[in-house]
């Protein structure tokens, strides 16, 4: 496991200059396995994120803005253009998954983010891939026959990388699955081809917004369970709707720190009220460990 | 045998004219292999769809035969992204192949779109390299104009300077 998260954090370190990586590197394993985050902020020191805590990884260093100029252009491989669209949402997807959260100045025409220039802070995310981490989980999960089931947890709580492992579980137990990877973190999928297990009879649909992206599915594809990451919006809601009504089960998230909390909110009340789900799994943090727990909501 | 000589000597010294003529075109035809990869990178960059390592490839595979080594180091060496930023590869590419003809100010204006190439918006990338082409296009008026004017006086100085010695010579 130790060696995997190493080699996530590798890769993540390919999309600093040159300058920045080899010091990076340079990072004790132990450290580096364990660093989350990666965070540049003009004029600062370079961060790393570590559970709770953020710590100055080079002490000497301040970050210029032509380092993160530097950084974006090898996440797109030179080729802002063809990241428009997310980089107006503020991130961009990287090769191996690693998603850059973008903070500058954006342009707006007509009341529209278009653009965003001059990077004051940039995030590199690194994707964890925990095989195994989902082994209990899934035996509760599929116990009495898969249902429609959501994923909850705070932000940075490790709700990707769960739902990542579960549907590699379903998938090899032979339920067909379809990904909407809307953001391309779930199976960062590079040139086609996923760079994270995600079974062998998962279809991955990366960049369509989520509504669209389940309609899709439902027309093409016959999906006996569709997965997405992160119902945030009410179109996620009309996703979610959609399916149901279809009769594919659904593997989703979304933040939260448990039923009650979601329930506390208009947007996932009209969800849980309306009897889609049929689990919860809530992702608990202690100090560090994570634990998960199954409620039945129905 | 003198007559063989001389007669060698007006063909070598039109050749040679004929060759210094050559290295005109050349240079007109390097103008125009650039401005048609331009054309096509800006035709590309309003679809703000594909990324630049996939119009270097292409254009080292199709572009006219002058500007092909240029795309072709473009599309090997974006690899190297991190250790060298596209702008920095862009000058060297012009910079280190010998085999581009072209002068210093058309050299300076290829250099100025590299600036902006990969960090902005397809439709103001391909603005630059649509200012970009309207520079050149004077120049590659010029270089046709030389081209012609070029071949004329090199080849009458070749011939001249040839049929001077074939006289020394007899």
């Amino acid at each position: 496991m130790k060696e995997t998260a190493t080699q996530e954090f590798n890769r993540a370190a390919r999309l600093l200059p040159s300058s920045l990586r080899a010091a990076v590197l340079q990072l004790p394993t132990a450290v580096a396995a364990k660093v989350e985050e990666v965070r540049l902020r003009t004029g600062q020191k370079p961060s790393a994120v570590v559970g709770d805590v953020e710590i100055n990884i080079l002490p000497e260093y301040r970050v210029k803005p032509s380092d993160l100029q530097l950084v974006l252009e090898i996440a797109t491989r030179a080729s802002v253009h063809s990241y428009a669209d997310n980089i107006r949402m503020g991130f961009v997807t990287a090769e191996g998954g690693c998603r850059l959260g973008l903070c500058g100045t954006a342009a707006t025409e007509n009341g529209r983010v278009t653009a965003l220039r001059r990077l004051s802070s940039l995030c590199i995310r690194i994707p964890h891939e925990k095989k195994g981490c989902a082994d209990t989980v899934f035996e509760r999960l599929i116990g009495e026959g898969f249902e429609s089931t959501i994923i909850i947890s705070p932000p940075a709580g490790g709700k990707t990388t769960l739902l990542r492992e579960l549907v590699r579980k379903l998938s090899e137990f032979g339920k067909r699955v379809c990904l909407v990877d809307e953001r391309n973190e779930v199976a960062g999928t590079f040139e086609g081809e996923s760079c994270f297990d995600l079974g062998d009879k998962t279809d991955i649909l990366t960049g369509a917004p989520k509504a669209e992206g389940v309609f899709m599915l439902l027309r093409s594809m016959a999906p006996q369970i569709i997965a997405f990451d992160e119902i945030s919006s009410p179109l996620d809601i009309e996703a979610v709707q959609l399916s149901a009504n279809c009769g594919v089960k659904l593997l989703v998230t979304a933040h939260g720190n448990g039923i009650d909390d979601l329930k506390s909110r208009t947007l996932y009340r009209r969800l849980l009220d309306g009897g889609i789900f049929r689990r919860a799994v809530i992702i608990e943090n202690n100090e560090g460990v994570r634990s998960y727990k199954v409620e039945e909501l129905m | 045998m003198k007559l063989i000589g001389a007669v060698l000597v007006v063909i070598a010294c039109t050749i040679y004219g004929l060759e210094k003529a050559a290295g005109l075109y050349k240079r007109r035809r390097t103008l125009a292999d650039f401005l048609d990869a331009l054309r096509f990178m800006e035709a590309e960059l309003l679809n703000n769809a594909r990324p630049l390592p996939e119009i270097f490839y292409e254009l080292s595979c199709h572009a006219g035969k002058e500007v092909k080594g240029f795309f072709t180091y473009l599309a090997e060496n974006m690899s190297r992204l991190g250790e060298e930023s596209l702008c920095q590869l862009w000058c060297d590419g012009l910079n280190l192949d010998r085999q581009l003809s072209l002068s210093a100010i058309q050299r300076q204006e290829l250099i100025r779109p590299a600036m902006m190439l990969g960090k902005f918006m397809g439709e103001e990338q391909a603005k630059v390299i649509e200012s970009t082409i309207s520079r050149l296009e004077p120049e590659l008026l010029k270089a046709t104009e030389e081209a012609k004017a070029g071949l004329r006086l090199y080849m009458g100085l070749g011939l001249t300077a040839g049929l001077m010695l074939a006289a020394v010579i007899i």
